[in-house]
């Protein structure tokens, strides 16, 4: 009878392992990706306190409300993955998809009517902030439209979802950054 | 459904804390309590969705392939 050697573990715990790692790797990830976005958050109070030009609030709220659906409609998508629900996962990747566009046409409709003087610094610090977000976005909407082809081929099922659960984790944290960023930009001014 | 249920709950209080959020800016006069209340409600936002959503208890759980 073969004997396993010490210390040898099963195909199985390799894959407990291996996604623990790559988990704790993304999270790690994440911690860069905050630094770098807190960095940014922080220099909006630095410049200017909690002064700012005024946005368009309604617009603000909504594309914030989109998003946060955005979170939930991929949330409802991995969970069904997980119960290998397959026509209810590709339809919260599409409806993720859906409103991640729609809030990045937002963004681009706010570019094109807040108007800053050249010498304005929420103006500048504006831009940095929704631009750099709005980098983060398209590259989850690549990202989650890749994974939506991939599903839609059969790609995925609730031992094998990994790919998946980390493009929705790297969704939320666009979400998350957001978070942050909507009442940063638009409401710790006051709302009129 | 049964296996959405947590999520939906805590998408609903997601909901109402952005709201809440926009009416505490149009509300609160004074900036620094302003900038208090919406810090407080921004974190326990993004607390609810790293947990919840991102499931960050996952780090430390022995868990099923994927």
């Amino acid at each position: 009878m073969a004997v396993a050697p010490a210390g040898a573990t099963t195909p199985a715990a390799h894959g407990h392992d291996q996604v623990k790692i790559k988990r704790a790797g993304l999270w790690l990830f994440f911690c860069s990706e905050a630094v770098l976005f807190g960095l940014l958050g922080t220099s909006r109070y630095f410049l200017e306190g909690i002064e700012a030009d005024e946005l368009n609030q309604l617009l603000g709220l909504g594309i914030t409300t989109v998003l946060v659906t955005s979170s939930v409609t991929a949330f409802i998508a991995e969970t069904a993955l997980e119960h290998n629900r397959r026509g209810i996962f590709l339809a919260g990747i599409s409806a993720t998809i859906l409103l991640g566009l729609i809030f990045a046409g937002g963004v681009v409709y706010e570019w094109s009517i807040a108007h800053f003087a050249k010498e304005e610094i929420f103006g500048t610090l504006f831009f940095a902030m929704t631009g750099l977000h709005a980098s983060h976005v398209i590259s989850g909407l690549l990202l989650l439209s890749f994974v939506l082809v991939k599903g839609a081929r059969g790609g995925y099922d609730g031992s094998n979802m990994w790919p998946v659960a980390a493009v929705i984790m790297w969704w939320h944290f666009v979400d998350i950054v957001w978070v942050f960023y909507y009442p940063t930009l638009y409401l710790v001014q006051g709302v009129d | 459904m049964e296996i959405f249920r947590t999520g939906l709950w805590v998408a609903l209080i997601l909901g109402v804390m952005t709201v809440a959020e926009y009416f505490a800016a149009a509300s609160i006069e004074d900036g620094t309590v302003r900038f208090l209340v919406l810090a407080v409600g921004t974190v326990a936002e993004a607390a609810l969705i790293a947990w919840y959503y991102m499931h960050f208890y996952r780090l430390w759980r022995v868990e099923e392939v994927h």
